[in-house]
């Protein structure tokens, strides 16, 4: 069961001269164990996406649409976000919204309640029709049942925490719940992540008291044991963040991130200004937490090489869209979509033939009057009419692996791949 | 690119150490931050050179060396017949129209308030280049052109805020490209690029190599991008090359354990490559303490015995591996500190502790661990030194006549410049460096009669040169070499008159400690030989730490007194101002056990085979 699930998440952002569709539309899944590498180049809202997920959006970030499900059996800790509601702000509305949801669940279960009884009087177990209804109805009867407790439930919380412009809370406490302790994030540019003027170890005790309810000595021994496990030295817990190196610094991000076990972990560029070796030793960092602790983890790069390494499937951003997503080896060996195409032919790699490189012609588009139809179409080679009109639908190609574009299906024995 | 082509840029022993601010009124010796430690390489004609590490490693001080925004602290590059490294502040400007640099970050090399044109006509302004303005306004408009920017009169009249990241480098290319430069160096120029955009700009580099034969030194941390441009490829770690090959031999074939190392930690966009891994040790020392011997020693998994093992290495064990400072180590009792010093290690005796049992200790670890541990089997000797002395040698001044000076310079003259080897620069330039008398006569080849107009005759090269060579030692230190800048132009010939000269005491104790470090790592029958500590030179004297076990301390002040006349009458003057030697006892415990290792100087770069290039002792050099 996914532990994640992003539903056509939006956010834009506001400015001066409009809205910046940092992301726009992006769904995506990601199962418990399971690490999912979000690729993209910069400015495609890769950051964007998740810091929706834990709610660190600036001021001017807003959720236009979409839910963010973070599960985990049982599925009554369903935390559901339905920022679209939001921003509509009508009581009424939504009053209308609950009324309309119960009144079909009535009908429905009363609907439910004839058929079973007609199978009953015939003394049979019914017509194939008849069954087929009653498992349909019974199916929707969950679903609304869910929704509805998951609705009353959202909006209870959002008469505690709603803002005036109708964003949440930073205080949403429902937020500072999961945050951290359920998921946590390994933040870009661990350089300057931890507090200057603090202890590294005394940082990490901060964390793991806000959270749970241990005295000092309990803090500490688990800090001590985090630090052991990303390989620092415990007594380096008393050091300042300038006494460690680069490298040391971004295992004890991993090591502060680790604090309170969480089950997810948002990893934003965790190597990107790193040196390789320094790079090679926190990419085994982070394999040991996927294998040794089953962490689902999101590893959110510029570098594809990077994904190879460590993640088990891979979704390709571009323009705030997601064009690509799938197995790792399947985006990587077949690719379906021009832009993951041009994305790994202009990456140089130490393997195999020198090969001359295929630049992508052009550049990112403006976010704030991003193209129609299709982001990538005034870069593409393969761009037809239709594509500047029409938003690409997913085509699944494989169980799991799709692509966001007109053409996938043709297109996909002549794209350039891996080893291609 | 073929071995043999012309050589545009020859770096020889090229040393670039920044000196950290000790503070205001601060005693304490400098402490130097060697970024850049005795660099050696060559650029040919229409060749991409890469240069590849970490960084720290000194890539980027290198790339700013040969276009000399850093002046070196020593050694030479060579362009043009002229060391540029010597280059006084007037002549630059000349040189620098033929090296350009294109830098690491468009959106902070481009100045944001000047159009393209501006930007790129500026170079031509200041290199009056181009008559008239519209003839400047075509030279930038083919740059551009050039540069991949068409249309290219579109660009000109845009600001950089009006140009995406790929478009701002290619304007950084075309400013470098529109003066005609003879080499470009290009620091980073993709790194800040994005990946789509990327691509665009080496292909762009790459054809622009074909087209105009420039040769470039390409410095990136990217081992795959370096992989991809370039022709040869350099590995520097800490301030060092360590591996120079054709790339696909680095590649391919890495000989050097750091370059195996840092290989097998590329990632690979693959999701199915395997790595082989080769782990090493620890992180990257600091450039301000660098290991003595090889300086991947401390990180290296292949390291053996005769690395050149230090004092550091053995504390760092005693104190890591062996905890001798926990409560429960039977020598906690009867060590005191530990102090290494170059190649030793002062283990101090407590006071009521005995000296004899450490003795005994550190032998029996070192015949235990002998055949395991390479550091264990370098170790030359331990000793169980009473009291602390010093052996002081004082110095005095000295009139040195100019035939000295001159035999001083002709000698310097031809350790640092390889004339005589074909590939040199100045090969076929300067033949000879001959004594005469008090000056120094140096031999020009023939003058080759249809060279270009406004190239320099052989004979004003060898002027340029001689007189920047002088200067640099006088900048040096090398005060001697004062009245030496005369020089005079004689038929196929070059003459350099020096004067009488004052050699100071301190530059006295400086020639008298390298003399005494010589004996120490060179001469197996000397008394010196691998027993002592690092001597050191002081404003007039030099003093060197006496560790040594079974000699008694005066056969010490014999030899140096011995060697030092030895020098004398061979002609050397500096040791002709040195003082007998005395020993004098220093502050320091009454007892102290001293572990000294075998004393090795840093594996030089060697020709492998195959013009392979690897500074490692686990390659030596095909037997011929």
């Amino acid at each position: 069961m996914a532990l994640i699930e992003v539903q056509d998440l939006k956010v834009h952002f506001k400015i001066q001269n409009g809205w910046v569709k940092a992301v726009d539309g992006v769904s995506f899944m990601i199962d418990a164990g399971e690490t999912m590498g979000l690729v993209g180049e910069s400015g495609c809202g890769k950051t964007t996406a998740a810091y929706a997920i834990t709610q660190l959006l600036p001021p001017n970030g807003f959720v236009k649409s979409g839910f963010i499900f973070f599960k985990e059996p049982p599925r009554t800790r369903l935390l559901r976000l339905e920022y679209d509601q939001m921003f509509k702000g009508n009581p009424k509305g939504r009053e209308r919204e609950i009324a309309t949801m119960r009144a079909r669940l009535t009908k429905l279960l009363e609907e439910k309640r004839d058929i079973k009884d007609k199978t009953g009087q015939v003394k049979s177990k019914g017509t194939p029709e008849q069954i087929e209804r009653l498992d349909a109805s019974s199916a929707e009867v969950t679903e609304l049942t869910e929704r509805l407790r998951a609705l009353t439930y959202f909006y209870d919380l959002l008469a505690k925490s709603k803002l005036k412009d109708g964003r949440l809370d930073d205080f949403n406490e429902e937020i500072r719940k999961i945050r951290w302790k359920e998921i946590s994030m390994i933040f870009q540019g661990a350089m300057n992540a931890f507090n200057p003027v603090f202890r590294v170890g005394d940082q990490i005790i901060e964390a793991i008291q806000l959270h749970e309810d241990v005295d000092d000595d309990k803090a500490t021994e688990r800090a001590k044991a985090l630090f052991n496990f990303v390989g620092i030295p415990e007594d380096r817990i008393t050091n300042y963040p300038h006494e460690f190196s680069g490298g040391m610094k971004q295992r004890a991000m991993i090591a502060l991130a680790l604090a309170l076990s969480p089950k997810f972990i948002i990893a934003d560029e965790p190597t990107t200004a790193l040196d390789v070796i320094t790079q090679d030793r926190i990419l085994f960092e982070i394999r040991k937490l996927q294998e040794q602790l089953k962490m689902a983890m999101m590893i959110i790069t510029h570098d594809v090489s990077v994904v190879a390494e460590v993640s088990d499937k891979i979704a390709v951003m571009y323009a705030g869209r997601i064009m690509e997503i799938g197995k790792t080896v399947q985006v990587f060996k077949n690719t379906a979509h021009p832009y993951t195409s041009g994305l790994l032919g202009s990456f140089p790699s130490i393997e195999g033939e020198r090969r001359r490189l295929i630049s992508i012609p052009g550049f990112p588009p403006d976010l704030v009057n991003p193209p129609p139809g299709c982001p990538f179409h005034p870069r593409c080679g393969y761009a037809k009419p239709d594509c500047s009109k029409v938003v690409p639908k997913g085509i699944e190609l494989e169980p799991g692996h799709i692509s966001y574009c007109h053409y996938a299906k043709e297109l996909q024995p002549n794209l350039r791949r891996l080893g291609g | 690119m073929p071995a043999g082509s012309d050589v545009v840029i020859k770096v020889t022993n090229l040393k670039k150490y920044f000196e950290l601010a000790g503070g205001f009124l601060s005693f304490a010796e400098p402490v130097y931050v060697k970024a850049v430690d005795d660099v050696n390489f060559e650029i040919h004609e229409g060749e991409i050179l890469g240069l590849v590490g970490e960084s720290g490693c000194g890539k980027t001080t290198t790339g700013r060396l040969l276009t000399r925004l850093e002046t070196p602290t020593g050694g030479s590059v060579f362009f043009l017949g002229r060391d540029i490294a010597l280059l006084e502040p007037d002549n630059l400007k000349v040189f620098r129209r033929n090296i350009q640099m294109v830098f690491q970050d468009p959106y902070e090399s481009l100045n944001p308030r000047t159009t393209v044109l501006q930007t790129i006509i500026e170079p031509l302004i200041n290199h009056h280049i181009g008559k008239t303005y519209e003839e400047r306004i075509e030279l930038a408009v083919k740059a551009l052109d050039d540069a991949g920017l068409a249309p290219a009169r579109e660009y000109l009249n845009r600001f950089p805020h009006e140009l995406s990241g790929g478009q701002r480098q290619r304007v950084s290319i075309a400013r470098a490209l529109v003066i005609n430069p003879r080499v470009i160096v290009a620091d980073e120029p993709v790194s800040m690029l994005d990946v789509s955009i990327r691509a665009g700009v080496l292909n762009l580099m790459l054809d622009l190599r074909d087209k105009y034969n420039i040769p470039y030194l390409f410095i990136t941390h990217d081992i795959a991008v370096a992989r991809y441009v370039s022709d040869r490829l350099g590995v520097m770690y800490l301030g060092r090359v360590v591996e120079l090959a054709e790339t696909d031999k680095v590649i391919f074939e890495p000989k050097h354990p750091y370059t195996r190392a840092l290989l097998s930690a590329v990632p690979v966009p693959d999701p199915e490559h395997k790595h082989g891994r080769i782990q090493i040790k620890g992180e990257i020392p600091s450039a301000t303490n660098v290991p003595l011997g090889c300086r991947f020693r401390p990180r290296c998994p292949f390291s053996f015995s005769e690395c050149g093992w230090e004092g550091k290495d053995l504390a760092a064990w005693l104190l890591e591996e062996e905890k001798v400072i926990a409560p429960e180590h039977p020598m906690k009792a009867h060590m005191d500190e530990i102090e290494p010093n170059g190649f030793s290690l002062i283990i101090k005796v407590k006071e009521g502790g005995s000296a004899k049992t450490v003795l005994s200790f550190i032998e029996s670890k070192v015949s235990e661990l002998e055949d395991k541990t390479p550091m264990f089997q370098a170790v030359h000797a331990v000793n169980l030194v009473e009291g602390s002395r010093e052996l002081v040698l004082r110095t005095k001044s000295i009139q040195v006549p100019g035939e000295y000076v001159a035999k001083e310079l002709v000698e310097k003259l031809t350790a640092s410049v390889e004339f005589r080897s074909k590939g040199h620069p100045l090969f076929g330039t300067i033949m000879d460096a001959r004594v005469s008398g008090p000056t120094v006569v140096v031999l020009v080849g023939e003058e080759n009669l249809d060279r270009a107009e406004g190239e320099a005759t052989k004979t004003e090269t060898t002027v340029g040169f001689l007189q920047d060579f002088v200067k640099g030692l006088v900048r040096g230190g090398y005060s001697e070499f004062k009245g030496a800048g005369k020089t005079m132009v004689g038929p196929g010939r070059v003459t350099v008159t020096c004067s009488q000269a004052k050699l100071t005491p301190a530059r006295v104790a400086q020639e008298a400690a390298e003399i005494i470090l010589k004996e120490m790592q060179m001469n197996p029958k000397s008394a010196f030989y691998n027993l002592m500590l690092m001597p050191k030179a002081e404003k007039s004297s030099v003093k060197i730490r006496l560790c040594s076990g079974g000699k008694k301390w005066e056969e010490f002040a014999g030899e140096a007194k011995g060697l030092f006349a030895r020098m004398a009458t061979e002609g050397n003057m500096a040791a002709k101002a040195v003082e007998p030697a005395e020993i004098k006892e220093i502050k320091g415990p009454k007892e102290s056990v001293v572990v000294s290792f075998v004393q090795t100087v840093e594996p030089p770069l060697i020709d492998v085979g195959g013009g392979h290039m690897v500074a490692c002792y686990l390659f030596k050099a095909p037997a011929k």
